[in-house]
């Protein structure tokens, strides 16, 4: 029994050299639920609002993102040399991450110097808006459809790491061009509905990459955030549902910031 | 019970009478469908509609339009449905026409092109290649503007035909490769799935004679040529001539046989079929003349099984290689096998592939591919064929802002590789080698007068990405 678990497993890892990142996915959303439930334990007291915070940014990128690229990320595996296999689509996913990093940075620093006082249901209710725009904008399609596209990656040595970190890139981009307006509202929605949130707009994000035809995806896409920002705008004495920026401070606890 | 509809060779029936009654009918029958589509272009039994249901539309009905199924393993069952409802259209049409006798009528079947009977079959039936019907005074409606060569009389090269790689499989659905029909990845329009690839059917006959006969069969829309349908028609006799070979199987897995399509039947009205309501040729109704397998030593390769560690690169290009029409080599040092397969160890399986092609225009061209040939000794040349590249939907794998993952082809080269070993020519670094193969011109030289409408063979340009060699 232990020796075909044994050889089950290993067959699993040689077809499949991106298990590790979907570990990771899958640790990624383990530790926003436990900061999620740190912090409903302690409301009023510590109040975070991960969004802000960089390295909450990265393991929300990488627990929305990283699942969605697993395909692309096992391409990479199969079509490296054997002793490669493993490091190939690490450095994808590094190359990937950094692209969505860098995005999240850029952000966070646009809302906390220049826009510090956007606050309220109506801020998460127009990005929601907005991220149903983008979804009809012949771009999106235009990166949604790039998503899809591999190079080859040269085969040996340094050159076929920077392959590998350069597709990463290359896809991190074609993502960030299709998703960037869908991520926004993780920036501004308040921390009682913020895993809901995520959880939903994950959904939606790895339906369009999964997608056989994404050009069927982006009119329902569009129709599900604008249904969103309507329940957002509507439902009262719920949770707060958009962040209340002039209330956060510099502190920060695991990762979050507290609430006065 | 009812007799089923017979499935004839056009060739045989043109060998009878240029005009048999069978292709009358058709060509009376396309007449009526270019007609319908011309007084109503949304007419789903009309001839445009109907070669939308393939693709080519910019802005298509995504329940029915642009559905075609390319590199997966419904490419041989969807285009299957596609040929029962298209010929359902076309019977419905034929009974109607005073032209058609009875027995016609009521036996009417789409025929097939068996190119792969002899030499002379690799002419396009004359039908097909008539300007005006048999009157002499009427537009041929089976006419179309193909290669010039072949609306000439001149054939499909010999390597358009090979069935020895198509048949070999042992499985529908393969792991190093993309076996008879193509991989298991679900739905898949034109590459833009993960792990799309052409099973071996799709990579000959079926994609070197849609960029041979060239014109609209060398893209979406190729359907609009009337030969469409009996290549596509021999295409799915193929497949019965695969199973008639013994040890082989369709698939009985539910993401098979429960995937639907729509198609529109003979009165317009709107078919929900899944593929395995229309799997079986009794189920349908037809059956064809023959299927019997060619004679010569077909299948032999495809009983080793393959292992249980997937496929393992040892050796690829590094920068692209460009080809216009001239052949090109390219050279790739191997390294040894690790992990589960160790330096000393014979190799299962041997796959050459191909990634990453690109074309900015259809090439008119196909790419005969040879591994390990010495460059100073044609004479023994074939002995190092793997296979041929025809890049057949390659426009739109090129293009960035539509659905796509990349063009590749994967060519199982395990029993060349052992032949190659044992006689001590396979060499490292091993030459991959790109030789363009055209439609070969018609016998004897035709008069300005006599040459019928046809397009130039343009070779264009096709960018391959990468060359690598795999062992498993």
């Amino acid at each position: 029994m232990v020796r075909e678990l044994s050889s089950a497993w290993r067959r699993f890892r040689w077809s499949h050299p991106e298990w590790m990142l979907a570990l990771a996915g899958v640790l990624a959303w383990m530790g926003l639920f436990a900061m999620s439930a740190l912090n409903g334990a302690a409301v009023g007291t510590v109040y975070w609002h991960g969004g802000h915070h960089i390295a909450h940014w990265v393991l929300m990128s990488a627990a929305m993102m990283l699942p969605t690229v697993l395909p692309v990320a096992r391409s990479v595996g199969l079509t490296s040399r054997w002793r490669r296999r493993a490091r190939g689509p690490a450095l994808f996913a590094a190359g990937y991450l950094a692209v969505w990093s860098t995005m999240g940075l850029a952000a966070i620093t646009v809302l906390e110097v220049v826009a510090p006082r956007v606050e309220g249901r109506w801020v998460l209710a127009t990005s929601l808006v907005v991220a149903a725009g983008w979804e009809l904008t012949r771009w999106k399609l235009h990166f949604l459809r790039d998503c899809h596209r591999l190079r080859a990656i040269h085969p040996n040595g340094w050159r076929a790491d920077v392959g590998c970190l350069r597709q990463g890139l290359r896809v991190g981009i074609s993502c960030l061009g299709a998703c960037w307006a869908i991520m926004i509202p993780m920036l501004v929605v308040a921390p009682g509905v913020e895993m809901v949130l995520m959880m939903v707009l994950f959904v939606l994000v790895a339906a369009q990459r999964f997608a056989s035809r994404p050009a069927t995806s982006v009119r329902p896409a569009a129709a599900l955030l604008t249904g969103l920002a309507v329940a957002v705008t509507l439902v009262n004495g719920g949770p707060q549902m958009a962040v209340d920026r002039e209330h956060l401070h510099a502190g920060h606890l695991l990762g979050c910031r507290a609430f006065e | 019970m009812t007799t089923p509809i017979v499935r004839q060779d056009i060739w045989t029936l043109s060998q009878q009478d240029e005009w048999h009654p069978v292709i009358r009918a058709y060509a009376l029958g396309v007449g009526v469908l270019v007609d319908r589509s011309q007084k109503n272009p949304d007419d789903p039994t009309g001839w445009q509609y109907q070669a939308s249901v393939h693709g080519g539309l910019s802005d298509p009905d995504p329940k029915f339009q642009n559905q075609c199924q390319h590199r997966t393993y419904y490419f041989p069952a969807w285009h299957r449905m596609y040929l029962h409802f298209f010929e359902s259209i076309m019977r419905s049409v034929i009974v109607d026409l005073d032209q058609v006798d009875d027995h016609t009528k009521q036996t009417w079947g789409v025929p097939y092109w068996n190119y792969s009977r002899g030499q002379k079959f690799q002419v396009l039936p004359p039908a097909f290649r008539a300007v005006q019907l048999w009157d002499g005074k009427t537009d041929n409606p089976l006419f179309h503007l193909r290669n010039r060569n072949l609306n000439n009389g001149g054939k499909l090269p010999d390597t358009d035909v090979l069935l020895s790689s198509t048949l070999a499989p042992s499985a529908f659905v393969g792991t190093g490769t993309a076996g008879f029909a193509g991989p298991a990845i679900g739905l898949d329009y034109w590459g833009e799935t993960p792990g799309a690839a052409f099973g071996s059917l799709e990579t000959t006959p079926h994609n070197n004679v849609h960029v041979h006969v060239g014109g609209d069969m060398n893209s979406q829309m190729s359907p609009l040529d009337p030969i469409f349908w009996l290549h596509h028609a021999n295409v799915d006799r193929l497949w019965e001539v695969w199973l008639a070979q013994g040890g082989r199987s369709n698939p009985t897995d539910s993401g098979f046989l429960d995937q639907d399509f729509w198609f529109h039947d003979a009165a317009g009205e709107p078919q929900q079929k899944t593929v395995g309501e229309k799997l079986t040729l009794a189920g349908l109704g037809y059956t064809y003349e023959n299927t019997s397998p060619p004679a010569g030593p077909l299948g032999a390769e495809a009983v080793a099984s393959e292992p249980e560690h997937p496929p393992q690169m040892i050796g690829a290009t590094d920068h692209t290689v460009q080809l216009a029409g001239d052949s090109a080599t390219v050279r790739i040092p191997l390294g040894a096998p690790s992990g589960p397969l160790s330096a000393d160890d014979t190799p299962a399986k041997v796959y050459l592939r191909i990634d990453d092609l690109t074309a900015p225009q259809a090439p008119g061209v196909t790419y005969a591919v040879y591994i390990a040939a010495p460059a100073d000794d044609q004479s023994t040349l074939g002995d190092h064929f793997v296979g041929t590249l025809a890049p057949f939907g390659i426009v739109e794998d090129s293009k960035r802002d539509v659905d796509h993952h990349g063009m590749r082809f994967i060519f199982d080269i395990t029993e060349l590789y052992n032949r190659l070993v044992a006689a001590g020519k396979w060499t490292n670094p091993v030459d991959v080698r790109f030789v363009p193969v055209g439609v070969e011109a018609p016998p004897g030289p035709l008069a300005a007068d006599d040459m019928v409408p046809g397009l130039d063979e343009d070779p264009g340009v096709l960018n391959v990405g990468q060359v690598s060699v795999y062992v498993q």
